[in-house]
């Protein structure tokens, strides 16, 4: 199974049930080519997993997702929508359907915690009152597991870990159709990371929420991904359920699903 | 979820009375989108004494942690108020998200305590002087510091970085050429021009010759060169070293026992004294050819004459001050540039207060210095 057979470039499946649809993205940095003709469907509704040897390019490739990286080639459809034909408005708009968490947290270290989760509802829906700021900002700290001081605290008083929480509930303020997770539990306690894995599967479940989770936590793979997609030679080389990966023989993949940790993780007994 | 847009949510409530006590019936999309416009509204929900309140999500379609909040939050209110409250209609999904709400329903500060009492200022002025003995002291140990990492490097010449040495020398010396001749030589014409223009009125024209002289070589052309490179490199110097120290670079120079003094200040220490003197020979000389040209331009000078009569005027103790002055301004720019730098704490912001500290540190002890110089210098006698 080293073709991508649950894909058809051409598209044959209707547009709705698809939240991005990507087509022989090519993209690079000072003529080395990170990704090329790369394709790669997310389904509404479905959390997709991506792993992949480090440098392989997930992070480039989400980067790319949400317009940070120039695609040299190919095209991203979001919600159905070409994000190169957009105008800026009308990208602004899908943005706002997004929520990303950066690898480092990416929080603004001149703002508290709670006023890093504060700044999208205020810069993007004007005039919500402040009390409700206030309020929803604590609920979305205490959801991804922060305690109660930490609201006041800036960023460069926060461990690692918790800093990655802040940044989680920062790209869920305006609750968001689709997340991106750039590696959510590494640095996080085990016992931490599976609250984490549980908190997601949670808003996955219940908001309808499409999550794309470039991880290489073979237990959030386990626990909570629909789909699985493994990146390498440049492109997406594998996607489908647990039950795919293991029985597939790339030989990364295979070395990955097969290897000791995943074992431990009660992945591989069955396979 | 169906392809509604979150961009214009519609969504309502309405109050109606039951049999058995009032029903709050919710409906459209309850998202964050549209909690603003609800806020206000479910604000204004009350009940009727003695009756239970129900609210009914029958209509909801969609309902995010946002809105499933306001719901809760308005539950928990009336709650608190003495009523009966419950929820009915919602579906699986819902009730998850309202379940969230009420598990994270936490107290939580949002900004850093501050205390605005009159005790509190007292304290804080007491501290705030305290902190700048504190720091006087630090910096004077860090230049001790700094002194000791140059002595060493000149008894062990292997703990000398040429390299960054050198390359330090290239951005602050050579880089700095143009920017620092282009505004001494209009500095230079400037104060030619005035000069010329009040002393022709006394018929001392040639004196133009003798005050620019005097006035460029002990005083402007080394503090115009000095404030130029606080501006250029002072600042770029804390911006860089703060940048580091944010990144957790320094620490991790320390815990791989290297000396960042040796590694990031002493050569650009090393450089700026290098450079400073040069850098005020060359605005010297640019600043003179300035004046020269004004002199033969506006007055007929030659500058022939220009230069006997500076050559007349000038002992050589006028030329030796800038070059006494200009090894230790570079030291201070050097010093206060690192030390702010590494005085940055994690934010993005300290990095811009650090520097806008050194910037303004340099040139208020490069101009106090200098007071002391010019006083210094007239009571020996040059
Ligand atoms: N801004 C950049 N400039 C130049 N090259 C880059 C840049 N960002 C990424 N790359 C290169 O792109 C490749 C893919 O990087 P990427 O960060 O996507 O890896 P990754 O798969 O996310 O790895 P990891 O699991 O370690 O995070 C690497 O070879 C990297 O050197
Ligand atoms: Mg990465």
């Amino acid at each position: 199974m080293n073709q991508q057979d649950q894909i058809s470039p051409q598209g044959g499946q209707s547009s709705g049930d698809v939240a991005i649809r990507v087509r022989g993205l090519t993209t690079g940095f000072n003529g080395q080519t990170v990704l090329e003709a790369l394709d790669l469907d997310v389904r509404k509704g479905e959390l997709l997993g991506v792993v992949g040897g480090s440098g392989t390019g997930k992070s480039v490739l989400m980067r790319t997702i949400i317009g940070l990286n120039t695609l040299q080639a190919g095209s991203i459809e979001v919600f159905g929508q070409n994000m190169q034909g957009l105008g800026l408005r009308a990208r602004h708009e899908i943005e706002r359907r997004w929520g990303v968490l950066f690898q480092d947290g990416a929080l603004f270290t001149s703002l508290t915690v709670a006023q890093n989760v504060q700044v999208p509802l205020r810069e993007q829906l004007k005039g919500m009152p402040q009390q409700l700021m206030d309020e929803i900002a604590a609920f979305k700290l205490s959801l991804v597991g922060l305690p109660p001081d930490a609201g006041a605290k800036f960023p460069s008083e926060l461990s690692g870990g918790m800093r990655k929480r802040a940044g989680i509930a920062r790209a869920l303020a305006l609750d968001p159709e689709i997340l991106f997770l750039d590696e959510p539990t590494a640095g996080l306690d085990p016992i931490g990371a599976s609250a984490f894995d549980e908190l997601i599967g949670n808003l996955h479940r219940a908001l309808g929420l499409t999550v794309v989770m470039v991880t290489h936590d073979l237990d959030s793979l386990h626990a909570v991904c629909d789909r699985i997609a493994v990146l390498a030679d440049k492109r997406v080389k594998l996607i489908g359920t647990m039950d795919d990966m293991l029985q597939s023989d790339h030989p990364w993949t295979h070395e990955y699903f097969h290897g000791p940790r995943s074992r431990a993780a009660g992945i591989g007994h069955g396979g | 979820m169906d392809d509604m847009s979150p961009v214009a949510p519609v969504a309502w409530i309405k109050q109606t009375s039951g049999a058995d006590g009032t029903i709050i019936s919710l409906g459209g999309n309850w998202v964050v989108a549209a909690t603003a416009g609800l806020f206000h509204e479910t604000e204004a929900i009350a009940g009727r004494a003695g009756e239970s309140i129900t609210f009914d999500l029958t209509d909801v379609a969609v309902l995010d942690t946002a809105g499933a909040w306001l719901v809760y939050r308005t539950a928990r209110r009336l709650q608190a108020q003495g009523y009966v409250v419950q929820t009915v209609g919602s579906s699986d999904d819902q009730e998850l998200m309202l379940q969230q709400a009420v598990d994270h329903d936490v107290e939580m500060d949002i900004e850093p305590y501050e205390d605005r009492s009159f005790v509190h200022w007292l304290n804080e002025l007491g501290a705030k002087v305290f902190r700048m003995f504190d720091r006087v002291f630090d910096f004077l140990n860090f230049f001790g510091m700094v002194l000791f990492a140059i002595g060493r490097a000149i008894v062990q010449p292997r703990r000398l970085r040429l390299a960054a040495t050198v390359h330090q020398i290239e951005i602050v010396g050579v880089q700095a050429l143009s920017l620092v001749g282009l505004i001494t030589f209009l500095i230079g014409v400037v104060i030619a021009y005035q000069a010329a223009s009040v002393l022709s009125d006394m018929n001392a024209e040639f004196m133009t010759v003798d005050m620019v002289t005097f006035i460029t070589l002990r005083e402007l052309g080394i503090l115009l060169a000095a404030v130029m490179i606080v501006g250029r490199s002072g600042s770029s110097f804390t911006a860089q070293i703060g940048a580091m120290v944010m990144h957790e670079e320094v620490d991790a120079m320390r815990s791989l026992a290297l000396d960042p003094i040796e590694i990031l200040v002493v050569p650009r220490v090393l450089a700026l004294l290098i450079i400073m003197p040069i850098m005020t020979f060359f605005a010297d000389a640019v600043a003179m050819f300035g004046a020269i040209l004004i002199c033969w331009i506006d007055l007929g000078i030659t500058p022939a004459a220009f230069i006997e009569r500076a050559r007349e005027v000038a002992t050589g103790w006028d030329v030796g001050i800038g070059f006494v002055k200009a090894p230790v301004f570079g030291m201070i720019i050097a010093l206060v540039g690192c030390y702010e730098g590494l005085k940055v704490t994690g934010s993005a912001e300290s990095v811009g207060q650090q520097t806008t500290r050194s910037v303004v540190e340099a040139i208020f002890m490069i101009l106090v210095l200098d007071a002391f110089f010019a006083v210094f210098f007239t009571t020996i006698g040059i």
